[in-house]
């Protein structure tokens, strides 16, 4: 609550402490409550602003409460990107808050993993036991055994994981995501954009900022892989939604194997195999050449494409290396009128360069860049593409008049899909490479903007140099997947050796702050094999999952979302989430990791105590409270936090100033000349030889205290400037025993594993459909609505058919699931076993070189009926969640501290 | 739609109840045998009241009913008073004969009571013509509704008649009719089996036009119609009342399958009902 | 006569089921039952000539009511000064002749209180000049609130940027819905009965 934060006193309860209990549907009322925080007396209805954290869309909200209880959500119309909307997640945000099965007390495991029996514990004897067992194992085995994961779902907050990661001293940080999602889609832009953070193709990540105004210039929008109807409801979806009933409307494109609501407003579906867009990418990149669509000046004066390229290191061709007057750092290109090569004047005055072709320069044979994208794509003839992703060339080309017409102003999204197989930074290379070709960057109407950033902060950033060079070089896959650097993360393959076979060390404790890796995590039921050598297991989230059940040792309740405070920016405003309530003993996130770093530095850890100096940090040191945190986030943002909650959506900026193009035409003042683009050439990657540069020496990511440009041994193959076509490993071409390709996708009600424990969302999607066409159902003799089997070389799981043309012959779709009913059932494991398409997964190689990222989607898998149908216990009926509906809880006083 | 217990069981037997006591009534007129009339009456009085009664069940808030009083030109309340209107013509009736009253007083109430009996029957149907429901709005439900009560109603009478006829006489005003007598051949009250092949015959064709309009005739259940509906309440009725009227056959076993299978009609019509019912639309995904 | 009730843009519709939990939130509306319901419609035709569309379904506040004319005891009426049709759920008896004859079967049993109950149009926030649940958390802003006669009222001003050919409504049996769906060729081909 914000307008009296009073000091508060740590709770030192002991009530109830020892007493042994099941979490699930029994645990409701087992626990005795914390003495409650002064009640509210009177019966008014007090409204407040918020924000939500269903999902990342944090939609504006006004919340309604009533002696002291959250009483209903609604939308608040104040917010540019909202407008009043709120999605059935965001609306059922007093059925997470309120859910009887909240993890409500520290708690520790008794007996062994897997029974289910816990007893309470208090926050003292938690963090010591926690910050004990750091210190023990730092000590003893090195704190790189340390794993620490987190996730996207449950209201995380990335930058402190990473923060508490380096806090103690661990590199090995990680999430199921990151190089299954987003990370790909930002470092890609990172290396060839100069910016990515977050100034990348990822429109449900919140990006395309230009789109969310009406008047916007974009009139043809490709939506590559994603749905924002369902992946951002209330934010993306409704901006688009907006531009579509404009009244010059939008033109759309949807390349998707699934006929989703935007698939079905489009002008165009290309209704693509799973695991093969890179070839459509470079059919689309080789048209657009052949058609002369790019735009030429764009492409000569503001990226790299004509600058040759030297054939022995691969990179571009530098002046020293031409015997041309200019330094290492100076650019060649080949004027056509001169005939001869020439060193480039910043940022293309001298000449107008020729971007295709082949020229001698001293004794070598340099192409340009462009020649080389030219040669790269040749083979992707339409009818090529046609026939690897099962499209219709006509439709392919049709698509692509639309995006390059010339009275159009095209843009690509670019949806997580693209990260979620070994093809992650080619296709995401690919698709920025079509942008930079079509000029389609910093204008009015395209979705790569450099907007200003917000005076305040959501992320705190995180702090890398407070690992050694000797600790960093200890994280998984850190030489051969150097992408991953981008997020200070590690490579999830190895992390799991390390887990399940010590190899090439024995990781003894894990940390994990997300809700159910089960759901999430490639070829999930590995976690069985992997846990049992991993000592001990600490989950924080907000209710019991799968995970919880099976293999955590601890659990520490985390705030739900009307429990946490935190300003969002959004556009130009900003969003403040405010704690409208406190329940039991729960703690935001970022205070636990702050508690957890300051008893181990009270217990002797050296290191911590670095993880709160500035100096040691090179950054942002880590708050100690809230007080603190507030302030941090309230940055520059020159209100007091009170105020802000007051006032609920702030504009920072006018729209006029916030919508700033061309930045890269701007004057650097210290070169008098236009800034260009944050990488080195400060030209546009379309040759990504800074993805070639990465994978050699980790520039520019590789850091550590000793060097903020650490120079990092090779990886054990170059990355590739330029996206290449593979065919999935598991390919439904030559497959004969899995002939089926399947993939994953968004639902609006669920946000990755998180909601199936909320009645109004389960009741409405209670088990996953598994979408297959009506040629393949009669093959293989599937019958709508019937339980089916789904299986791959990994296991097997159920879904329930959907026989629709929604999804194209040979494809299938289910989305990811578990079952909480079966928590404390006799056998918890059907939880994650039962319908979870994750089991399915792949996290075998081949992996993407640059991130690692291994195969979520895009695998072979076979069906047959199901007879059996669910397990028993399998909850599908609206009444059979009456034990989740929630049950009011009075307020109660936060755990720890304020601190002002 | 599922099967609304309480309606086909308030409406069937209501219906036979009251067509039963059409029995009685015709009775009056043909005299053509003494019967234990007031027992008979007796009989439909209590089939129709239990109907009625049963017709209760079917609300949620029973206590709220004289609510329906708010508008009384519903369906419901047209029912309502229908079932209330026949039992209390039964009462007069059995008043009437107890007190040998005159014979056009029981001439008047007997013509009522014909007349209610078809009429009520028909409305207990006519109620279930909505618009919304394709296979309801037809007005051959409700005439077959009427029909085939007057097929059970009829051969419940006369199978009650003659079970009972050794139940004690009571002479109607204006004469006595023939003795009965137990051990001799049945007399057979002729005009009451030509009125029951008479509305079997239009039970038939009011169902058959229904089946075929509807299309319920060739539809999934399709079977209903035809073995339980056209077979037990037209061709078994309509055969018992040709042997009878040929006097072959046992008399009793005649009028007991004639019944049974009257019975079973009447019950699977109002059942069939139900089961091809459904709404334009049913966007809820509920059906009642 | 005022003629009150909801108009849905499917155009902007995008399927996410908001609508259904906002109801239920404002109305109390239990587990297993709606006052209001989003349906999928298709996919039908052969690709690339497809259609497939989300439709919220509700009360369609139909100009001659068959619920208002079968209720025994006026239970289901129109209220006088609004026009609109509603539920006096204090003298239902349960008969649910109302559900029989609702040519969409939009009209739910409340378990708990044995009587039937109806989308009201969110009378108890209207009255005070707020907008049904629905409409105001909408997120796509594609439901609109109003008295189809008033033309300055939400649901007219939305209804008047459209062509006639692009407002459709349920189909009737006599009953008349006033309730409107606007879909243009953006979405595809309208279907009459769901």
């Amino acid at each position: 609550m914000s307008a009296t934060m009073t000091r508060r006193s740590f709770v030192k309860s002991t009530a109830a402490l020892g007493a042994v209990s099941a979490l699930g549907i029994k645990a409701a009322g087992d626990f005795v409550q914390v003495d409650p925080a002064a009640a509210d007396e009177s019966d008014e209805e007090v409204i407040l602003k918020s924000s939500c954290r269903a999902c990342i869309a944090s939609c504006a909200v006004l919340v309604h409460m009533q002696n002291g209880r959250v009483i209903k959500i609604e939308g608040n119309p104040e917010s540019p990107m909202s407008r009043g909307g709120v999605c059935a997640k965001g609306l059922s945000g007093i059925q997470y808050l309120y859910n009887p099965n909240r993890n409500k007390y520290p708690m520790r495991r008794v007996g062994e993993r897997g029974t289910n029996e816990w007893e309470r514990i208090s926050w003292e004897e938690a963090l010591t036991d926690i910050a004990t067992r750091i210190n023990e194992v730092s000590d003893k085995y090195g704190s790189e055994a340390i794993s620490v994961s987190t996730g996207g779902g449950g209201n995380p907050h990335f930058s402190n994981v990473k923060r508490f990661g380096e806090a103690i001293n661990t590199p090995n940080v990680w999430e199921p995501g990151c190089a299954q999602c987003y990370l790909p889609r930002m470092g890609a832009s990172q290396l060839t954009y100069g910016a990515g953070k977050p100034n990348n193709l990822s429109f449900a990540d919140s990006n395309g900022w230009d789109f969310y105004y009406t008047d916007t210039a974009l009139t043809t929008l490709v939506f590559w892989g994603t749905d924002p109807s369902n992946s951002s409801v209330a934010t993306g979806g409704r901006a688009l939604t907006e531009l579509r009933n404009r009244p010059q409307g939008l033109q759309s494109i949807v390349i998707d194997p699934r006929y989703t609501v935007d698939a079905a407003k489009a002008d165009v579906w290309l209704p693509i195999r799973p695991g093969t867009d890179v070839a459509l990418e470079l059919a689309w990149t080789r048209w657009i050449l052949e058609h002369e669509r790019y735009d030429e000046e764009f492409c000569k004066t503001w990226t790299n494409m004509p600058y040759l390229i030297n054939p022995d290191t691969r990179l571009t061709l530098k002046a020293t290396e031409a015997g041309l007057d200019g330094t290492d750092e100076d650019f060649v290109v080949w004027d056509p009128k001169k005939k001869k090569a020439v060193v480039v004047e910043y940022p293309m005055e001298n000449c107008d360069p020729a971007l295709f072709g082949s020229y001698k320069v001293n004794g070598m044979e340099c192409k340009t860049a462009g020649q080389l994208i030219k040669e790269n794509c040749e083979e992707y003839t339409l009818e090529k593409a046609a026939e690897i992703c099962w499209l219709d060339a006509d439709q392919i080309e049709a698509a692509l008049e639309l995006y390059t017409a010339d009275d159009a102003q095209g843009a690509i999204m670019f949806g997580v899909f693209g990260d979620q197989n070994p093809q992650s930074q080619q296709a995401n290379l690919a698709a920025l490479c079509i942008e930079y070709l079509m000029g389609n960057v910093e204008k009015p109407g395209t979705m790569l903007q450099k907007f200003p950033g917000a005076p305040c902060m959501d992320q705190l950033g995180n702090t890398p140099r407070l690992l050694s060079k000797d600790k960093v070089m200890k994280r998984a896959g850190y030489i051969e997947h150097k992408g991953l650097m981008s997020w200070d993360m590690a490579f999830i393959p190895g992390i799991l050796d390390m887990m399940g076979k010590g190899d090439p060390y024995q990781i003894h404790m894990w940390i994990e702050r997300s809700g159910n890796k089960h759901a999430v995590l490639g070829d999930s039921t590995q976690l069985d094999d992997v846990t049992p050598n991993v000592d001990f297991i600490l989950q924080i989230y907000m209710y019991p999952t799968a995970f919880s059940i099976m293999y955590a040792d601890m659990l520490l309740p985390s705030t739900e979302w009307l429990e946490t405070n935190l300003p969002i920016p959004q556009l130009n405003t900003i969003v403040v989430r405010q704690a409208v309530t406190h329940l039991f003993e729960t703690v935001e996130e970022g205070i636990i990791w702050t508690q957890i770093v300051q008893k181990c530095a009270e217990l002797g850890n050296k290191h911590c105590p670095k993880a709160f100096d500035a100096e040691a940090c090179f950054g942002l040191p880590l708050y100690k409270d809230e007080h603190e945190k507030q302030l941090m986030h309230l940055n520059e943002l020159d209100m007091s936090w009170d105020e802000l909650c007051e006032r609920g959506v702030v504009e920072w900026i006018s729209e006029e100033d916030y919508r700033t193009y061309y930045t890269y035409l701007e004057i650097d003042p210290e070169t008098g000349k236009k800034a260009g683009f944050g990488t080195p050439s400060k030209k546009l990657e379309v040759y990504a030889e800074a993805n070639t540069i990465l994978g050699r020496t980790g520039f520019p990511w590789a850091k550590c205290r000793e060097e903020e440009n650490l120079v990092v041994p090779p990886a054990s193959e170059d990355y590739e400037p330029l996206a290449y076509y593979e065919e999935p490993a598991e390919s439904p071409l030559t497959d004969e025993e899995y002939p089926l390709v399947i993939t994953n996708g968004r639902l609006p009600m669920y946000h990755h594993g998180t909601g199936r424990n909320v009645p109004w969302l389960r009741e409405i999607y209670p088990v996953p459909e598994l979408w297959i066409n009506p040629a393949d159902a009669e093959t293989y003799g599937i019958t709508d609505g019937e339980w089916t089997w789904i299986e791959s070389r990994r296991d097997r799981t159920r879904g329930v058919a959907k026989v629709t043309t929604s999804i194209p012959q040979g494809v299938l779709y289910q989305e990811r699931f578990w079952n909480p009913e079966f928590l404390d059932s006799d056998d918890p494991t059907q939880a994650y076993k039962a319908m979870n398409y994750n089991v399915l997964s792949k996290t075998s190689p081949p992996y993407n070189p640059e991130y690692g990222s291994y195969t979520l989607r895009a695998f072979t898998v076979k069906v047959y009926p199901c007879p059996e149908g669910a397990p028993e216990g399998t909850w599908m009926e609206p009444k059979d969640f009456t034990p989740w509906l929630p049950v009011y809880s009075e307020p109660t006083e936060d755990v720890f501290d304020y601190g002002a | 739609m599922s099967i609304e217990w309480s309606l086909v069981l308030f409406t069937s037997i209501a219906c036979m109840g009251a067509c039963m006591f059409a029995g009685v009534c015709v009775n009056t007129f043909t005299r053509h045998v003494q019967k234990p009339v007031l027992i008979l009456t007796v009989i439909a009085f209590c089939i129709t009241a239990v109907g009625g009664l049963i017709s209760i069940t079917h609300l949620s808030h029973p206590e709220r009913v004289l609510a329906a009083l708010n508008h009384p030109t519903s369906g419901i309340f047209i029912e309502a008073v229908g079932t209330a209107l026949v039992c209390l013509t039964a009462i007069i009736y059995f008043i009437l004969v107890y007190r040998k009253v005159n014979r056009t007083a029981l001439g008047i109430v007997s013509v009522i009571g014909i007349a209610l009996a078809l009429v009520f029957s028909f409305f207990c149907g006519h109620s279930y013509m909505m618009s919304s429901q394709a296979t309801w709005d037809n007005l051959c439900l409700p005439l077959t509704y009427a029909s085939t009560s007057a097929v059970a109603g009829f051969a419940l009478w006369l199978f009650f008649s003659h079970v009972l006829r050794d139940k004690g006489h009571q002479s109607l005003p204006g004469g006595e009719g023939q003795e009965a007598s137990g051990s001799e051949k049945p007399i057979v009250d002729r005009v009451c089996v030509w009125l029951l092949a008479c509305f079997a015959v239009l039970a038939c064709i009011f169902a058959l036009i229904y089946g075929f309009m509807t299309g319920t005739a060739t539809g999934t259940y399709a079977v209903v119609f035809w073995v339980c509906i056209i077979f037990c309440g037209v061709v078994v009725p309509l055969v018992c009342a040709i042997l009878i009227l040929a006097d072959k056959g046992n008399y009793f076993a005649l009028t007991l399958i004639a019944a049974i299978g009257a019975v079973i009609a009447s019950l699977s019509f109002r059942i069939f009902m139900w089961i091809v019912g459904g709404t334009l639309m049913s966007l809820f995904g509920t059906s009642i | 006569m005022a003629h009150s009730c909801l108009v849905v843009n499917l155009d902007r519709c995008q399927g996410c089921y908001g609508c259904e939990v906002a109801c239920k939130m404002e109305n109390g509306v239990a587990l297993g039952e709606h006052w209001n319901k989003m349906l999928w419609v298709g996919p039908f035709g052969e690709y690339p000539d497809m259609t497939r569309y989300p439709i919220p379904t509700h009360c369609q506040q139909c100009k001659n009511a068959p619920c208002v004319e079968v209720c025994p005891t006026g239970a289901s009426y129109r209220d006088p000064e609004s026009n609109i049709v509603l539920i006096n759920q204090e003298i239902c008896i349960g008969c649910r002749y109302c559900m029989m004859a609702c040519p969409y079967g939009v009209r739910n049993w409340n378990e708990e209180e044995k009587v039937v109950g109806k989308c009201t149009l969110c009378g108890h926030l209207t009255s005070v000049g707020q907008l049904p649940a629905c409409v105001k958390s909408c997120a796509a802003g594609a439901r609109f609130y109003g008295d189809l006669d008033d033309p300055e009222s939400d649901v007219s001003k939305e209804l008047a940027k459209y062509d006639e050919a692009d407002i459709h409504h349920l189909a009737s049996v006599g009953n008349d819905p006033a309730a409107c769906y606007i879909m243009t060729d953006m979405v595809g081909e309208w279907k009459e009965i769901i």
